[in-house]
């Protein structure tokens, strides 16, 4: 299957199961849209400190910030998600400024079921919304990093929830335009992440499924995170057991042939992982395993990669 | 104290940790290998892996504490929050009314509140933990936690919980009375707050949430002093925390968080365990640089027909460099983790790395070995 560009869309949402690299993907294709001269933007939810880590700056609030030249990010900060709506829905200034002191009012949205979701989707709208002096999107695209499977299918669930509870208004207006969103084929996509392991591509067999029968969210790529090199060229893996045989099996060449049969074999199993995820009828794109730790360099390579330029 | 002696001696272990990192499996093992000296054990974990979930007999039908079969001298009961099921039981348990009870279970918030949101799983936690720990069945509790910042919660209570059930705003919710009349002056003020909302959100939400606050006003004195139960547990010398991690950048920022969340609490931190922290060789030990030699040396030792000397050069050369490779990522991952511990505190006296496994343990015996392969950082 050719791969589509996976950052034509407007609104990118990354998914899987919890440490498969999503950051890692997401920071990649930030990386790659900056260099195509977009204005990538990646928002984190659920006071994560990913992007810190991965750009190694010091702080990534509520307000967007350059974590790398012409690369943003941000992590939606509740309370301030809240002011803004208030603000945004109460038209003197006088009593938006009484509700949004209210301590009753603040403990009520604190614990309130789905107001910390429904402010996400309000802040989302707010940064789609934004444009420059020239009048074009601020951010273009938004990358929006979920912390879990479970956080992504809530967000997808969150109009059903509301469904028939709230008939009007302006969170009836978000949700209707968030339903919309999610539908709308030219600007979302919804993208998978995952490992090639047994249980990362177990659940994303079952992730996948998921979605793609009970959500109308139009779904981009499935990203194979960590995908190692083959250890071997395969025309000389025939020579590996000979080799091995002739070399006794305490010397220092011995012992790293070894470690190398190891590999081999661990490969061979990754790649039987990797055929069970043609169930997914996406476009898969295979990101090289990085040991150690992932520069910025790294990342701007996987990115390339992760494009489908490389 | 060494990971071997809080096994041994702690009655309650919480475990910590960012999600992906293995924790709930690591609780098992822990729980498991008291279980083995002898110890009764309850480990009630969150969202198992379904292997996992087999392995310690959780069919995921419930969140009963059941009994793992096979395991002794002492025994292991295991059970898997499930938030749902654990409000709905909690409901159970506290209205007798079942007319009541199946309106509280119908009400949309209520569902989606019991179901849906990680927040509101701190609760029905200290709910379930203060439920074993009340029965005094068992010698030690190993409590999994969610995966996410939210864990801190846990120890946040009961001012948090508090302050859900503030009594001032689910009365104005419900339109009942908060007692006394400062009380009610406030409560006008939440009330006209409130109206702004339902302005907002529209009249069936409205109902649909006074609804649900008018469960919660209810529960609130029960619910408090539950909290402060647990709380004192979660305080108390019997206590320890474990954070469970993995050497990988992203994992060590969001463990960071944890562990200096835990230190600011005042929390007893008391072990660090890094999980898939080394490349193991077929030994189980951490891959090192090794002595130097040469492929070329090798070739010309085996005396190979011309034809089959290139590839088999070609063969030792990927074998001394993957060496190199995993020797170099070692050495990385204990860079970083030796700079994590050292901000872990001084209580922390067990740091441990595992191994990278190919395979996820799923079997009690797989889950026994995975703490004998831990090697001291």
């Amino acid at each position: 299957m050719s791969v589509p560009d996976p950052l034509e869309a407007r609104l990118s949402f990354f998914t899987g199961k919890g440490g498969v690299g999503k950051s890692t993907v997401v920071a990649a294709l930030a990386l790659e849209a900056r260099r195509r001269r977009r204005r990538p933007l990646v928002v984190e939810l659920g006071h994560r400190a990913s992007m810190q880590a991965v750009f190694g700056v010091p702080d990534v609030g509520h307000a967007p910030r350059e974590v790398a030249p012409g690369v943003f990010a941000t992590n939606i900060d509740l309370d301030e998600a809240l002011r803004d709506y208030v603000a945004d829905h109460v038209p003197v200034r006088a009593l938006a400024s009484r509700i949004a002191k209210s301590p009753s009012l603040a403990r009520f949205f604190e614990a309130a079921p789905a107001v910390g979701e429904v402010l996400t989707l309000q802040r989302l709208e707010q940064l789609l919304a934004e444009v420059d002096e020239a009048g074009r999107p601020r951010f273009d695209p938004i990358l929006v990093d979920f912390d879990a499977t479970g956080h992504a299918l809530m967000f997808l669930e969150l109009p059903r929830v509301f469904e028939g509870l709230v008939t009007s208004g302006p969170i009836r207006r978000l949700l209707d335009g968030f339903a919309a969103l999610l539908s709308d084929d030219e600007r979302t996509r919804l993208h998978l992440v995952t490992l090639p392991g047994r249980l990362p591509v177990q659940e994303t067999l079952e992730l996948y499924e998921r979605i793609r029968t009970e959500h109308a969210v139009r779904l981009g790529a499935l990203f194979v995170n960590r995908v190692p090199a083959p250890p071997l060229p395969p025309d000389a893996a025939d020579l590996l057991a000979p080799l091995r045989a002739r070399i006794a099996p305490d010397t220092p060449a011995g012992r790293d042939l070894a470690l190398l049969a190891l590999e081999h074999e661990r490969y061979r199993r990754l790649r039987a992982q990797i055929a069970r995820l043609e169930a997914v009828a996406l476009p898969r794109v295979e990101l090289p395993l990085v040991r150690g730790a992932v520069g910025v360099e790294a990342l701007a390579e996987l990115g390339r990669i992760a494009r489908g330029a490389a | 104290m060494s990971l071997a002696e809080l096994v041994r001696e702690r009655s309650l272990l919480v475990c910590v940790g960012p999600g992906g990192v293995g924790k709930t499996t690591l609780g098992a093992s822990l729980a498991l290998a008291a279980a083995t000296q002898g110890r009764r054990v309850a480990v009630i974990t969150i969202d198992p892996a379904r292997r996992l979930a087999d392995a310690l007999g959780l069919d995921g039908l419930d969140d009963a504490l059941r009994p793992v079969p096979g395991v002794g001298p002492g025994s292991l009961d295991a059970a898997m929050l499930d938030t749902k099921a654990s409000y709905d039981a909690l409901i159970d348990r506290i209205t007798d009314d079942p007319r009541a009870r199946r309106r509280i279970l119908d009400n949309r918030v209520y569902q989606s509140f019991s179901r849906t949101l990680a927040r509101s799983h701190a609760y029905v936690a200290m709910e379930r933990l203060h439920d074993v720990l009340q029965e005094g069945a068992h010698d030690l509790v190993v409590l999994d936690t969610p995966p996410t910042r939210s864990a801190l919660d846990i120890l946040d209570a009961p001012g948090r919980l508090v302050r859900f059930l503030d009594e001032r705003v689910l009365a104005a919710f419900i339109g009942e009375p908060a007692g006394g009349a400062g009380a009610w002056i406030r409560a006008k003020g939440a009330e006209v707050a409130l109206r702004l909302f339902g302005a907002m959100v529209g009249d069936a939400l409205m109902r649909e949430l006074a609804g649900f606050f008018e469960v919660f006003f209810h529960l609130r004195r029960g619910f408090a002093e539950r909290a402060s139960t647990v709380v004192a547990h979660l305080s108390a010398s019997e206590t320890g925390f474990v954070l469970v991690t993995a050497p990988q950048a992203t994992h060590l920022a969001d463990a960071a968080y944890l562990r200096d969340g835990l230190l600011a609490r005042g929390a007893p931190l008391e072990a660090v365990l890094f999980n898939r922290a080394f490349h193991p060789d077929a030994e189980g030990r951490p891959i090192g640089p090794g002595p130097a030699w040469s492929p070329e040396a090798e070739v010309d030792a085996l005396d190979l027909p011309d034809g089959e000397r290139a590839s088999a050069r070609r063969v030792l050369s990927a074998a001394r460099a993957l060496r190199g490779e995993l020797a170099v990522a070692n050495r990385a991952f204990d860079d970083a983790m030796r700079r994590f511990a050292a901000a872990a505190g001084p209580r922390v006296h067990a740091r441990l790395r595992l191994p990278i496994l190919d395979e996820e343990p799923a079997t009690l015996d797989a889950l026994t070995s995975l703490l004998e392969r831990a090697s001291a950082l």
